[in-house]
């Protein structure tokens, strides 16, 4: 016996499963051909693996693998797209591919917001547009020749009605006078003897 | 081609952003007159209830849009409307301060007025003189 057992066990399952060295292999068998002991619990070894071996084969084939596969792929979601993949969807048959393509797609988006927005809420029925924070439309101040006086009434509905009365004879007037030519007339009542 | 476009829609916003102040009013020019009892279109039926309640004499019956208009003003170039027989009507955003919009009308010669914008109502204003009954007004709607 060329090595003690003690050196032999540790290597008995390698043996058995083919790990060894030609050397050590050559080494282990010397050892086996002249230790019953040695060769005893190798042959151990080997039955325990095959029962093992066995039991797991066994086990295995009860298992319903089709149930197990369907339940894994019921859990399996088809993947959603990525934002990109849904952009170049969109935008695919309008943009080139590439970074500035992606900065086209944007800015179109963005284009499309402000626009929407713009014409949306600026040309609406509704007066929403910039200047309409007044309740109703008024007429601030009027100036008119000097042959008309203008005359401003409120409108029932809201707003307000801007007549111009003539005074010819005014005129001839002022034809006469003219340092009072300036004089603007704003939001003046309405005076007698004029004709609308 | 992407180059391009880019550069196309990053001008149209930065142009969307820095757009100069504008207000938007309705314009209509109305022929009316004492003569006859139109109302052409219908709904110039608003504007004949309103003028029925006023101490004209002889009383204005008759009401013939002649022209509608959407007009976009600006604190720049006024926007002018000709006026039948000639001449013209200048509308222009005077002021825009506190989103309260100031417009000022004028007919040259004639009169000047300045009207501020508000959400209801409507601004009549005459812009000819009494042509024998005749007479042309502008009346002015929110938008």
């Amino acid at each position: 016996m060329a090595e003690p057992c003690s050196a032999c066990h540790p290597r008995l399952s390698a043996l058995l499963d083919g790990a060894l060295s030609a050397e050590d292999q050559a080494a282990v068998e010397d050892h086996l051909a002249a230790c019953g002991d040695c060769s005893a619990r190798l042959a151990d070894l080997a039955l325990g693996s095959q029962l093992v071996r066995a039991g797991l084969t066994a086990a295995a084939d009860e298992v319903d693998w089709k149930a197990f596969t369907d339940r894994v792929m019921e859990k399996v979601e088809p993947a959603r797209p990525s934002l990109r993949a849904w952009l170049e969807g969109l935008f695919g048959a309008l943009l080139p591919q590439g970074g500035l393509g992606w900065a086209a797609a944007g800015a179109v988006g963005v284009a499309l917001v402000v626009g929407v927005g713009y014409l949306g809420f600026g040309r609406s029925g509704t007066p929403a547009g910039a200047g309409y924070k007044a309740d109703t439309m008024a007429v601030k101040a009027v100036q008119a020749e000097p042959d008309v006086s203008p005359v401003v009434l409120e409108a029932e509905a809201g707003g307000a009605i801007i007549f111009l009365v003539d005074h010819p004879q005014r005129q001839l007037d002022v034809a006469a006078q003219p340092a009072d030519a300036g004089t603007p007339k704003t939001n003046e009542g309405q005076e007698e003897g004029g004709d609308l | 081609m992407s180059h391009r476009l880019a550069t196309a829609l990053l001008l149209l916003l930065v142009g969307t952003a820095g757009a100069e102040e504008t207000v938007r009013v309705r314009a209509e020019l109305v022929a009316v007159s004492s003569q006859g009892e139109d109302v052409d279109p219908p709904q110039l039926a608003v504007m004949r209830d309103e003028f029925r309640k006023l101490p004209a004499r002889p009383a204005l019956t008759s009401f013939r849009r002649l022209s509608e208009k959407r007009v976009v003003l600006t604190g720049q170039a006024p926007q002018t409307l000709p006026l039948p027989g000639g001449g013209e009507v200048r509308l222009a955003l005077a002021q825009l301060k506190d989103d309260k919009a100031l417009v000022s009308v004028e007919v040259p010669k004639l009169v000047t007025s300045m009207l501020e914008l508000g959400k209801r109502g409507a601004l009549y204003q005459q812009l000819t003189r009494n042509d024998r009954g005749q007479f042309v007004f502008l009346v002015l709607h929110p938008d």
